[in-house]
């Protein structure tokens, strides 16, 4: 079954400072781009 | 957003616009599609977050649509029985900043919102609600985290500019609160629904992936961007 997470959300892997090395960080955020600073 | 590692999936509440919820199910390949687990119970608001328990139970915070006071919720993914288990305060305290479990201690932790700023609660199974730190802002609700290599908890903020950050909270420290740089995205529907969870990456990290979807292209995007991250970070 086809589930959305409100609007077209994406499963987006980010970056903890400490995590480790095989440990990633993933969250539901918007759709589209990701920038970074 | 929890990760079970049993069966490599992560573990969501979708909820829609007619007030219906479930718990849902997916992994890493299987984006943007996702399998119904349990069905939840109508008249609650399901923004709470949701974590991983002992025992293959989850947990999570549904808030009732007509009292506003926040409960906690067990949620059996094989019977699909939801069970309240008790409220979090009067309803003074919103809860829809997310939910995470220390193993080793034991106890949830969510982050919720008073009138002026928020606040990551300790929640113990015997009905127990403590604040373990204030945070001073506000904006907390794309979700927290519970960092087992560091102790420390990672959320989502969002602030009034609809700028979202990931920050890092080390309950108890001279500075309990501080940015990861590196992360921050401009949406004005932000990092939200209380979703964030650690998990391993798959092996998705030690290759270039590839887009297969225009779903799955964020994800690509998101993968470059953390291994740049983590180059940058090791460097």
């Amino acid at each position: 079954m086809a589930r959305t997470f409100g609007l077209a959300a994406t499963l987006l892997a980010l970056l903890a400072g400490t995590a480790q090395a095989d440990t990633i960080l993933y969250g539901i955020g918007p759709d589209g781009s990701f920038p970074s600073r | 957003m929890a990760y079970q590692a049993a069966d490599s999936s992560f573990y969501a509440i979708a909820n829609d616009s007619n007030g219906s919820a479930e718990l849902i199910s997916f992994s890493l390949s299987s984006p943007p599609f996702a399998t119904e687990v349990a069905s939840l119970a109508a008249g609650d608001l399901w923004r709470g977050g949701l974590a991983l328990g002992s025992g293959g139970l989850f947990y999570a915070i549904g808030t009732d649509a007509d009292t506003y006071i926040p409960w906690f919720f067990s949620i059996n993914p094989k019977t699909g029985v939801t069970t309240s288990l008790f409220a979090l305060g009067d309803g003074s305290l919103g809860y829809n900043g997310g939910l995470t479990y220390d193993p080793a201690d034991g106890f949830f932790y969510a982050l919720a919102s008073g009138e002026s700023e928020s606040a990551l609660q300790k929640i113990g199974l015997g009905g127990s609600v403590t604040t373990a730190q204030l945070l001073g802002l506000s904006g907390y609700q794309g979700g927290v985290a519970y960092d087992a290599a560091s102790g420390n908890f990672f959320a989502v903020r969002t602030d009034a500019d609809s700028y979202a950050y990931l920050e890092q909270i080390a309950p108890g420290n001279a500075t309990p609160v501080s940015e990861v740089y590196g992360f921050w995205v401009y949406n004005n529907w932000g990092f939200w629904n209380s979703s964030l969870a650690f998990a391993s990456d798959g092996g998705q990290t030690g290759e270039t992936p590839e887009p297969v979807t225009s779903g799955m292209g964020g994800l690509a995007l998101a993968c470059f961007c953390g291994i740049a991250l983590k180059r940058r970070h090791k460097a």
